[in-house]
This record gives C-alpha cells, structure tokens and sequence, in this order.
C-alpha cells in the first residue's frame, strides 16, 4: 500500500489545485475532475522535486517531504470549505452495471500487475536511460547534474526528466527502491490513461460507451505491455490525452480557468519527452488558429481570445523547467534534424519515405495490436464528415502535422539506419497517440449528441 | 439504462456493436495468449535479469564517482558489448563509468577474455581490488 502513497499524495494536492483554479460554477464529471486532477497533482509534484534538487543541491529527504506536505497544506487553508461543498455535491449514481465495471477494472488492475511483474525493471530504455538517471537523482547527492555532461552519450543527456522526477518524489515519500517505484508508477499510469479515456468519452456520452471504449485500450495486450515497459512514452499519451480533453473542455465551457489547466498540462507534457515539445506547439498553434479564425460576435470572440492568453500562462508555468533544461542545462540533441548541416541525408529521397510508410503499415496491421487500429479506422469512417466538423479541425490537423514532422525527422535521420530507428519508435509512436486517437475518434463521432446538449 | 439512446444516431449502431465486440473478443483471446506464453516462459525464467554481470561490485563502488571502464570490444559496433556497458552503468550508478578511460583511479575491466583483461591491468599498473563470479575485475591505479 505504501507503494502508492505518493499518488495519493499528488492527487490531494491536484484536487485542491483543480479545485482552486476551476471555479464552482464549471461543472464537469466527477471522474473526469478525479483523473485531471491526478494529472496536475502528478506533474506538479514531479516539477517540484525536480526544483528541489537545485534548491537543496541534491535529493534531500526531508526537503520533498516538507515542500509537498507545506504545499498541501497552503492549498487546504483557502479550499477547505468549497472542497467539502463539492464533495457533498457530487452524485454518485450507481446502476447494477457499477459493481460490474469495478470488477471488470480490478481485473484489468490485477492483469496489469502481472504483466508488470514480468519485466519488473522495464524494458531496454526504462533502465538503461529513464531509471539509470532515477539512480544518479536520488544517490549521487550534489553531482546528480553530471547526467547532463558526464554521462555516455547513449543515455541521452537532453532528454527531459518528467518520468525520473516522479519516480525521485515517489522514492522520496514511500522510502521504496528501484524497480518497485517505477514499476508501480506505470501500473498507476496505465490504469490512469483508461480511466482518464473512460471519463472524458463519459462527458461527451453515455457511461456504457465510455465504459466499452476505455475497455477496448485497457484489455489491449500491447497497450499493456508498452504501459509496464516503464517508458516516458506512457507519460507522454497520458498528458497528450490530457490536453486535449482540456482543450476540448475549454471550448465546450468557454472558460479561461479551463484555457489555463490546459496550458498546465501542455507543459507538463514538454518535459515528459522531446516529442512532448513539437506536439504541445502544434497544439497551441491549432487552439490560437482556431479561435482567430472562428466566426464569432465581437464579443464572444475577444471572449474566446482571451482564452490564448490564459492556455498561453499556464504553458509558460509549466514548461518552464523544460526550457530551462533546453537552453541552460542540457546539451543539444544531435539525433533530431541532425541532418540539416553540411551531412548528407541518404534517406531525404522517395524511398526512405516508402520505408516510412510500411513501417506504419507493418505495425498498424500488425496482429499485437488486436486489430484496436482496424477499430480505430471503423470509428474514423463511421464519424464521417463529423471528423472535420468544429473543434474537432484542431485534433484532427494535428495529428496530420504531427506525423508530418516526424516523418521529416525520419527522413533527415544521419546518425542511425532508418530501417533499425523505424523498428525501435514506430510501435512507441502509434502506443502513444493511440489514447487520444479513440478519444478524438469518440468525439468526433459522438459530436451531435454533445450539440444537442449545449443547444438545450 | 438504455444504450440506443447513447448510440450515435444513424443505422450504424449495428455496426458500431458488431466492431466493439470484434475487437474486445481479439483483445481477450490475444491477451490470453500473452499470459500463457508469459506463465509458461517463468517456469524457465522466474525473474528478469538485468546487470546481473556486475553484481556484487557496486557495494565497492558506491562512493566513487568516476570509474574508468576498459573494454577491448568496440561498443559501437558490437551490440553485445555496447548492451553490457548499458548493464554496467546502470547496475554501478551513481558512478559514472567513462568508457576506455583508464585515467581514472579506479577502473573497470570488463574484456573478452580474462587474459586480456591481466594484461591491462599490469600495463596500466593497477591493482585487482574484486573480482566478481563473471569475471568483471574492478582494480585501482597504484599511485
């Protein structure tokens, strides 16, 4: 049990945090405020002892313990009174198909567990990269940094340290060692995605679909596999998922408290994974795009403009540790358009970009997935001319960008072969993206309902 | 609770159905697969094994924070000995292991043959200060 403290320690801090920013009158499911607010507790929690190690020169116990319990309780003083409010207003609905689906989750829990049990150090880069830099955080006392310089280049100096920075705050409040504090942060994390994915289909539709379609991603045997293979890829689908469902909310809600939590998770993902950066730019250059270009009365729309500014503070906030990382700690990253000098790129032609192209097609049809990816395709066709209709343009032209971007990074690859790069991130790629995938699909699809609903 | 009325609404629900239990039925039978193939693999391999190589030596070198590392494979082009300094630097961190760097006062030899091994450690005049089961000999540099 100790083992999860910590999670329950960030989502108490999360909760009055959501419950701080949001405002009593921005009503949203109670699952779906549970499952944001681990994600902001969670990442404010890992950003704070990550600040913690410059502050105290070091991991200091005591330090994190009092930094977190201090946090907590200047969030409790001014929110004690509203919290207990919102509490007794929640509604806690049961139907006869409540006790199923927590039976149905405990399972998914349990087989989770197991599976996690197997490779319980993670796999290739969990431990040589993300947990070998765990070590260094938590033992090396003031020379932690020397991850950043002294470090083989294989360890990938520059890369942001969201996941080890849970995992030193998880050390630090339950005591416990590698490989059970990692292990159990992507039980937590695996079991967060289809829960937070279950609460954001819920507030678009029905408890049944979501149910079933948080259930498709959670019973994937390679969703599980990669969740317990202790990457920041999970961490990356976490706050990707996140965003968006932030992102939609805001629109949904009009609200700037919204725009702001959005920001929030925005930078968080920035300093989960490099690739946590291009996607939350491309998101922010879609959401300002949209709301410039959305015809609305003047006054609706300096409204709807005003909410850039707050994504935009809120972002700032929270991807500050990564940009201080980028430009004054880390060294630069030579694998990403490292091509772009004077060195010839031998795969910047047709063929490197067929290589691309089966390599996505190998994977997505490949039978690990369980054909989730034909699923996906069935959900894409049936929502029809709905995957263009409003909001849903955002998502939808950035995935294309996304994978726009990487497969220029591909094509530009100099340092590696691309067959061997495609075989080792392709299946991350697509295990990544897939959560937010069925959430935009799930959207997309059940966009006239939600219509309806707002017209009432 | 009535599902109809949660269902999009077009004469796709069928289809919709038919694709969410398609796909659940796959997710169960190929994860059952997985889960048989995992119980019958344990009974060979009970746990996973990483950096097992160097057990026994980080007691020694937990207060060092450089340890040269001398190897007589190329890591960058042997996968098996790049993956054995990737074990090392993670079984041995928080000290950092500086590949063929035998500058150090305390280094690693981690080599294709113990003879090897001996004799780069008489040339660069150290002494054996532990020897694992595996044969990765930690020595220190006479002053």
């Amino acid at each position: 049990m100790i083992l999860y403290l910590p999670f329950l320690l960030a989502f108490a801090i999360g909760s009055l945090l959501f419950q701080w920013i949001k405002r009593p009158s921005l009503q949203i499911n109670a699952s779906l405020n549970a499952m944001l607010s681990m994600a902001l507790g969670l990442g404010l929690c890992a950003t704070l002892t990550y600040a913690s190690l410059f502050v105290f020169g070091g991991f200091h116990r005591t330090g994190i313990l009092g930094l977190h319990v201090g946090l907590l309780i200047i969030l409790l003083i001014p929110n004690l009174k509203p919290f207990i409010q919102n509490l007794r207003s929640i509604k806690w609905t049961m139907s006869w198909l409540s006790p199923l689906a927590w039976l149905a989750w405990g399972l998914v829990a349990y087989v989770i567990h197991f599976m996690a049990l197997t490779h319980p150090y993670g796999e290739w880069d969990a431990w040589a990269l993300y947990n070998m830099k765990t070590k260094f955080m938590i033992a090396a006392g003031p020379q932690w940094q020397s991850i950043f310089n002294d470090l083989h280049w294989y360890t990938q100096p520059d890369y942001p340290l969201l996941l080890p920075s849970i995992n030193v705050f998880h050390h630090a409040i339950s005591g416990q060692d590698i490989p059970a504090v990692p292990m159990s942060t992507s039980i937590v994390l695996a079991l967060m995605i289809g829960w937070l994915l279950f609460a954001a289909i819920r507030e678009i539709t029905g408890t049944i679909v979501a149910f079933a379609g948080s259930l498709v991603l959670m019973v994937n045997p390679f969703y599980i596999f990669q969740s317990t293979a202790q990457y920041a890829d999970t961490l990356l689908g976490y706050y990707l998922l996140a965003s968006i469902v932030c992102i939609h909310l805001t629109f949904l809600k009009h609200s700037k408290p919204m725009a702001l939590i959005s920001g929030l998770m925005l930078g968080y993902m920035t300093f989960s994974k490099n690739e946590g950066i291009v996607m939350s730019i491309l998101l922010i250059i879609m959401f300002g795009l949209y709301t410039f270009t959305r015809r609305l009365p003047l006054v609706r729309k300096r409204q709807a403009l005003s909410l850039i500014g707050c994504l935009l503070i809120g972002y700032l906030l929270t991807s500050s540790p990564t940009i201080i990382l980028k430009l004054f700690i880390a060294p630069k990253n030579k694998d990403i358009f490292g091509g772009l000098s004077a060195v010839h790129m031998k795969f910047l032609n047709w063929d490197g970009f067929m290589l691309i192209v089966n390599a996505f097609k190998y994977e997505l049809t490949h039978k690990r997935w369980a054909f989730i990816w034909g699923f996906l395709a069935f959900l894409f066709v049936a929502a029809n001319r709905k995957i263009v209709y409003k909001e849903c343009k955002i998502y939808l032209t950035f995935f294309v960008l996304y994978m726009t971007v990487l497969c220029f990074i591909y094509l530009t690859t100099v340092n590696f072969e691309l067959s061997w790069r495609l075989k080792s991130t392709v299946h991350r790629i697509c295990y990544y993206l897939l959560p937010s995938l069925l959430f935009f699909c799930y959207y997309a699809l059940f966009r006239k309902k939600l219509d309806d609903r707002i017209s009432s | 609770m009535n599902l109809r009325s949660f269902l999009p609404p077009y004469r796709r629900q069928l289809f919709y159905l038919t694709a969410l239990f398609g796909v659940s039925m796959m997710n169960l039978i190929v994860l059952s697969q997985d889960i048989r193939r995992i119980q019958s693999f344990k009974k060979v391999l009970p746990y996973q094994m990483i950096g097992y190589q160097f057990n026994g030596l980080d007691e020694f070198t937990k207060d060092i924070s450089h340890i040269g590392y001398y190897t007589d494979l190329d890591i960058e082009t042997d996968t098996a000995a790049s993956k054995m300094f990737a074990h090392a630097q993670y079984m041995l961190a928080p000290s950092i292991l500086d590949l063929n760097n035998t500058d150090h006062d305390y280094i690693l030899f981690v080599c294709s043959n113990e003879k090897v091994a001996w004799q780069k450690i008489k040339e660069v005049k150290a002494l054996p200060l532990r020897r694992n089961k595996y044969g990765m000999i930690l020595a220190r540099r006479l002053p």
